[in-house]
C-alpha cells in the first residue's frame, strides 16, 4: 500500500570524535517510495543511511521499521539491505554465490535459491553471468550484481549508497532510469544517497536535502526546485541567483522589496510570509526565468523590469548564458540568465544596455537556513 | 650488462645453492676432508630409515608449532586488525621486540624461567599448585614452547596484513545480508584471510623445520630434530657432503611443497 | 692499438692510486705486533694475556669457542686470521691431515724444557713437532652431592634408571664411544663393526635416561640443579664448584681417558714470530701455574708445579695419584678410515627413535 509510512527516523544525532555529524534528523518514509538523500559531502546523508542499515549507532534518537524500534538491532536482524558504494561483492564467490549469499544464510532450499537468483539476474539483465568471477566484471556489471544481491532477499527497504558514483556519465544515466524502473516494478522502498542533484531529480519521488547535519528541505523534486525554502537548497539544486532584499512595504496583495539595497521591485502577492517593513531576507531567481530584452518595451506591465549592463554572453550551443549587472553600486551582484532563444546568438556584444524581465512569481522568497549559514 | 637484481640473485641465492648442490654430490675423505666427486651416496644414505624418523619427528614438531601459532595468532591478529584501533602500532611494536633481542638471550631467558629452580616452578610452588618442581626443561613441551615463542610473530604478521587488507565493506555487506558474526567470520573473513593463513603457516613451518637452536638448548634426546642432524654433520661429524645432501633434500621438499600448493590453488581458481 | 693500451695503463694506474691508502694501511698493519689466539672458553688465567702484552708489547686478540667442533669447522672452512689455536690430542691427526697446522720450528722456543716428560713423544705427536701441551684433564662424572648422597663410583651409575631424566652425557663421539668400548672391554683401536654395534646398543640403552646430550651447556644445568650427574671434563666441574659448592667430580673405578689440549700453530699465520713468543710465555712456570690455578685443570708443565696452589696439586681429582693414574690412558690414534664408523655409531645413538 503506497503512501503508508514504513520507516521512521526520530531525532537522530551522531558525532564522531567530538565532530557533530547529525544534529537531530527526523524523517518519515513511505512504502514503495523512492527517497533520495541529497547533499554535499560531509552533510550527514551517508551517516543517516548507515544508521538505518545498522552499521552505526545513533547517539540519540530512534529508527522505527514498520512501527518496530530497530535502533539497537544489529544489521543482520534488520529487514534492510544495502547496495554499497564500491559494490562490496565477495571476491571469493562467483556471481551466483554472491547473489545467493543472503538466501543461503537464511537456509532457503537450494532449488528455491536457484530460482530466485535467476529471477534476480534477469531483473538486472545479467543472465548467463552466474559462473563468472567478480573480478571478470565491468563496473556496470558489478553494480547490477550488487543490486541483484541486495534485492534477491526482498527487503522492505533498499539502501543505496552512491551506487553509481564510480560509473561513467553515460552508463550512469542508463542505470538511473533502470534503477527507477526496477523500483517501480518491485514496489520496494529505495533510499538513495547521492550528491548529484540531477540524479536526484531524475529518480526520486521525494528528495531530502541535507546540509550540515540537518535536513534543510524535504519534498518532491518539482517542489524542491520551484519552491526552495532556503538559499542553500536554491543554490544546491540547479543554479540560482540569490539576492538580498529588504521589505519596504507590505500592503495587502502587494509587497515592495529593495534588491541589493538598490533596485526596488513590487510583487503582487505576499500571502505566505508575514513580512514586516524593514525586514531583511533573501530571494532567489532561476537563471532560465530571467528574460533578456534589448529594448525597453514592457509587454506585460505586471512583470519586473531591471535595466542592466550586459557583462558577457556565453554561447553554449543549445543555450546562451548571459551575465547582467543591474546594480550601480559596487561590488554589484551579477545576475545569470539562461535562454534558448536564438536571438542571443547574434547579440553577443558585451557592454550594451539591456533589460531583464522577470515575472513576480519567479522571485522566490527564502527562509533563513536552519544552520544560520545561508551564504 | 647484468641488472642489479640479477647480480643480487646470483650472489645471494644461486651461488650458495650451487655450492650446496656441489657439496652434496661430493664425498667425505680422510680427516673429514671433502673429495670433489659426483656421487649420489649421500642422498641414498639420507633416505635411511633412521634419518627418516628424525625427519618425521621434525615434521610433527613443525606442524604442532604451526598449529599452535595459528590458534594463538589468529585471535591476536583479528583483534589487532579489527579492534585495536589507534593502539595497533603499539601492539605491533611489542610484537617485534623479540626480533630485536638475540635468540640466544631469549633461549637462556626461557631456561631461567622453565628450570627446576626457575621462575615458573617457584611461582607454582608458592601458589601451592605443585609440591615438587616440575621437570619442564629439555622436554618436548619446552621445545614446542620455544618454537611457538620464536615463530608466533611470523604467523601473526601475515595474518594481520591479510585481515587488514579485507575491505570493511565486505564484512558490512555480509552483516547486511543477514549473516551474524559467526557466519560472517566463517563465510567472509576467514576465506578472505586464507592467503594470510597460508603465508603464516609457511613462514612458521619452514623455519621450524630448519631450527636447531631451540631443540639443542631447550630439548633433550627425544627432541633431536633434522636441524640438529644437519648441524651435527657440519660440526661434530664433520661430514659436510652428507650435511649438504640433507639440506638439499629439505630445501627441495619445502620448495616443491610450496610450489604444489600454489599449483593447486591456481587450479582451484581455474575451476571456479 | 696504441689507444687501448694507454687506456689500460691508465686504468691500472687509477686502481693502484685508488688502492694506495689501503695498501699503506696494510703495510702499517704488518708492522703492528699482534697474535690472534683462539682458545676454549674459560681456559686462561685472569692476567695471562695482559701480562704477556706488558712483557713483550705484543697485542693479543683473544677469541673463545665453547665447542671444539665449531672451532674445527671454522678452521677447515678456511677462516683466516687465527695464529694460535688449541687442539685436543685426538684432533691433531685431523688438523695435520687437513693441513691446518704447521710444525714448530726447531730451536726457537726456549722453555720447552719445562714440559713434563710424560707429555712428550705422545702417540698423536711422536716427534713433538706440532704440539705444545697446554693443559690436561680427564673425562669422568660430575655430580651434585646434595642430590646424590651416595656419590657415583662407576660409569654404570649413568645407566641407573633411578637417575632417569637427571643425567647429561657429553655430545661427543670420541668420549662416549671410547667409554663404551672401555666398559665392554674392547680395544679403542678396534675396527670390528660388531664391536661398534655392541657399543651402540649399550649407548642406546642409556638414551632414555638422558636429559640432554651436551658438551657445552650441561654445566649450567648441573650448577642450577637440573641434573644429578653429568659425564664431564674434570676442570669444568671443578671450576663450576666455585659457583655451586655441592658439585664434585669422580673418575669412575672402571677407569677413563685423559686428554691433553695443545697449542698449535695455524698454517698461513702472519704473525709467526710473535706467536712463538706467546707460546714461550705460556710455557713459563709461573704463567702456566696461574692458568691452572684459575681453570682447575692439570698442567703438563713440570716447572709450574713449583708455584701451583698446594690444594690443587694435592687434589686427586686434578692430579690423580699413581693408583688412579693407572686407570687412565690417552686416547689411541685412529686410522682415518675408521672415523666414519665412529661418527656413524654416535649418530645412530643420537637419532635412535
Amino acid at each position: 500500500m503506497p503512501g503508508e509510512s514504513l520507516l521512521e527516523i526520530e531525532g537522530i544525532t551522531k558525532s564522531f570524535g567530538g565532530q557533530t555529524v547529525l544534529k537531530g534528523v527526523s524523517l518519515s518514509i513511505k512504502k514503495a517510495e523512492f527517497l533520495t538523500f541529497l547533499g554535499p559531502s560531509g552533510c550527514g546523508k551517508t551517516t543517516t543511511l548507515r544508521i538505518i542499515a545498522g552499521f552505526e549507532d545513533p547517539d540519540s534518537g530512534r529508527v522505527l521499521l514498520e512501527g518496530k524500534d530497530v535502533t539497537d538491532l544489529p544489521p543482520y536482524r534488520r529487514d534492510v539491505h544495502t547496495v554499497f558504494q564500491h559494490y562490496a561483492l565477495f571476491p571469493h564467490y562467483n556471481v551466483f554465490d554472491n547473489i545467493a549469499f543472503g538466501l543461503r544464510i537464511r537456509k532457503v532450499a537450494e532449488p528455491e535459491v536457484t530460482k530466485r537468483v535467476n529471477e534476480a539476474m534477469s531483473l538486472v539483465k545479467l543472465q548467463g553471468f552466474e559462473r563468472r568471477r567478480t573480478s571478470q566484471l565491468s563496473g556496470g556489471q558489478m553494480q547490477r550484481i550488487a543490486l541483484a544481491r541486495a534485492l534477491v532477499g526482498r527487503p522492505s527497504v533498499l539502501l543505496l549508497d552512491e551506487p553509481l558514483g564510480a560509473l561513467d556519465l553515460k552508463l550512469r544515466k542508463e542505470m538511473q532510469l533502470e534503477l527507477k524502473s526496477i523500483q517501480r516494478k518491485l514496489g520496494i522502498t529505495f533510499i538513495y544517497v547521492t550528491h548529484d542533484q540531477e540524479e536526484a531529480m531524475t529518480m526520486s519521488d521525494r528528495i531530502a536535502v541535507f546540509n550540515q547535519g540537518n535536513i534543510e528541505q524535504l519534498g518532491e523534486p518539482r517542489e524542491i526546485y520551484e519552491r526552495p525554502k532556503t538559499s542553500f537548497v536554491a543554490d544546491f539544486i540547479g543554479a540560482a541567483n540569490v539576492l538580498s532584499a529588504r521589505v519596504i512595504d507590505n500592503k495587502k496583495g502587494e509587497v515592495k522589496l529593495r534588491l541589493e539595497d538598490e533596485v526596488e521591485v513590487t510583487l503582487p502577492r505576499s500571502m505566505e510570509l508575514a513580512l514586516g517593513a524593514g525586514q531583511l531576507l533573501k530571494v532567489a531567481i532561476r537563471p532560465e526565468r530571467i528574460e533578456v530584452r534589448y529594448q525597453d518595451t514592457p509587454a506585460n506591465t505586471d512583470n519586473v523590469w531591471l535595466k542592466a549592463t550586459m557583462i558577457d554572453n556565453v554561447y553554449l550551443g543549445n543555450s546562451s548564458q548571459i551575465f547582467l549587472l543591474p546594480f550601480q553600486k559596487p561590488p554589484g551582484r551579477v545576475l545569470m540568465a539562461v535562454s534558448m532563444d536564438a536571438e542571443h546568438r547574434e547579440r553577443r556584444t558585451a557592454g550594451g544596455t539591456v533589460w531583464a524581465e522577470i515575472r513576480p512569481c519567479d522571485i522566490l522568497l527564502l527562509e533563513p537556513s536552519p544552520n544560520g549559514s545561508n551564504g | 650488462m647484468l641488472a642489479p637484481a640479477t647480480i643480487w640473485l646470483l650472489a645471494f641465492l644461486l651461488l650458495p645453492v650451487a655450492s650446496l648442490l656441489a657439496m652434496s654430490l661430493a664425498k667425505r675423505g680422510p680427516y673429514s676432508s671433502v673429495i670433489w666427486t659426483f656421487t649420489w651416496e649421500n642422498f641414498a644414505r639420507a633416505l635411511d630409515h633412521k634419518y627418516l624418523t628424525v625427519l618425521i619427528r621434525t615434521m610433527c614438531y613443525a606442524s604442532a608449532t604451526t598449529g599452535i601459532c595459528l590458534v594463538l595468532g589468529f585471535p591476536f591478529a583479528y583483534f589487532l586488525s579489527f579492534y585495536a584501533g589507534h593502539r595497533r602500532e603499539t601492539f605491533l611494536i611489542l610484537l617485534m621486540i623479540p626480533f630485536w633481542t638475540s635468540c640466544l638471550v631469549s633461549i637462556y631467558s626461557w631456561i631461567i624461567i622453565l628450570g627446576r629452580a626457575g621462575l615458573l616452578n617457584n611461582f607454582l610452588l608458592n601458589l601451592g599448585v605443585i609440591s615438587t618442581p616440575l621437570g619442564i626443561l629439555n622436554t618436548p613441551f619446552s621445545v614446542i614452547l620455544g618454537l611457538v615463542y620464536f615463530y608466533l610473530p611470523f604467523m601473526i604478521l601475515p595474518l594481520y596484513s591479510s585481515l587488514e587488507k579485507i575491505p570493511r565493506s565486505y564484512i558490512e555487506a555480509s552483516y547486511d545480508l543477514g549473516a551474524g558474526t559467526i557466519q560472517t567470520f566463517s563465510k567472509v573473513t576467514l576465506p578472505l584471510a586464507l592467503p594470510g593463513v597460508f603465508a603464516g603457516c609457511i613462514l612458521t613451518f619452514v623455519p621450524c623445520i630448519g631450527d636447531f637452536l631451540t631443540a639443542e638448548f631447550l630439548g633433550g634426546p627425544k627432541t633431536y630434530l633434522i636441524g640438529n642432524l644437519v648441524q651435527n654433520q657440519f660440526l661434530m661429524a664433520q661430514d659436510w657432503p652428507f650435511g649438504a645432501a640433507l639440506t638439499t633434500i629439505l630445501l627441495v621438499s619445502l620448495i616443491s611443497g610450496v610450489y604444489f600448493y600454489q599449483k593447486l590453488e591456481a587450479a582451484e581458481l581455474e575451476r571456479a | 692499438m696504441a689507444k687501448p693500451v694507454t687506456r689500460r695503463e691508465f686504468l691500472k694506474l687509477a686502481v693502484v692510486g685508488a688502492a694506495s691508502p689501503w695498501l699503506l694501511a696494510c703495510a702499517a698493519k704488518e708492522k703492528e705486533r699482534e697474535v690472534n689466539f683462539f682458545n676454549w672458553s674459560k681456559y686462561i688465567g685472569k692476567d695471562t694475556l695482559s701480562g704477556f702484552t706488558k712483557d713483550s708489547g705484543i697485542k693479543v686478540n683473544y677469541e673463545e669457542f665453547a665447542d671444539e667442533a665449531e672451532m674445527f669447522a671454522k678452521l677447515r672452512s678456511g677462516a683466516r686470521g687465527y695464529d694460535l689455536i688449541i687442539g685436543t690430542d685426538y684432533m691433531i691427526p685431523s688438523l695435520k691431515g687437513l693441513n691446518v697446522i704447521d710444525p714448530y720450528p726447531t730451536g726457537v722456543l726456549t722453555k720447552t724444557g719445562n714440559i713434563d716428560k710424560q707429555f712428550l713423544n705422545t702417540p698423536y705427536d711422536p716427534d713433538n713437532a706440532f704440539t705444545i701441551p697446554y693443559l690436561w684433564g680427564t673425562t669422568g662424572i660430575g655430580y651434585n652431592k646434595k642430590m646424590m648422597p651416595k656419590p657415583p663410583t662407576s660409569w654404570w651409575d649413568l645407566w641407573d634408571e633411578k637417575y632417569s631424566g637427571k643425567i647429561s652425557i657429553l655430545d661427543n663421539a670420541r668420549d662416549c664411544i671410547s667409554t663404551g668400548l672401555l666398559l665392554k672391554g674392547l680395544p679403542e683401536t678396534t675396527t670390528d663393526e660388531k664391536d661398534f654395534a655392541a657399543v651402540r646398543d649399550l649407548l642406546v640403552k642409556q638414551r632414555p635416561l638422558v636429559k640432554q646430550y651436551s658438551s657445552t651447556q650441561y654445566m649450567d644445568s648441573l650448577v642450577a640443579g637440573e641434573l644429578f650427574m653429568a659425564m664431564a671434563w674434570s676442570g669444568d666441574v671443578l671450576q663450576s664448584a666455585r659457583e655451586n659448592p655441592h658439585l664434585d667430580y669422580v673418575i669412575p673405578k672402571e677407569g677413563s681417558y685423559m686428554w691433553v689440549d695443545n697449542l698449535c700453530l695455524v698454517r698461513g699465520s702472519q704473525h709467526r714470530e710473535d706467536t712463538l713468543r706467546l707460546v714461550d710465555y705460556l710455557l713459563e712456570g709461573p704463567v702456566a701455574a696461574d692458568i691452572a690455578n684459575t681453570v682447575r685443570y692439570a698442567t703438563p708443565n713440570a716447572e709450574a708445579k713449583k708455584t701451583l696452589d698446594k690444594d690443587l696439586l694435592k687434589d686427586p681429582r686434578v692430579f690423580p695419584p699413581p693408583k688412579m693414574a693407572k686407570l687412565l690412558k690417552f686416547h689411541s690414534l685412529l686410522e682415518p678410515d675408521i672415523q666414519q664408523l665412529w661418527t656413524d655409531t654416535w649418530e645412530d645413538v643420537k637419532v635412535a627413535g
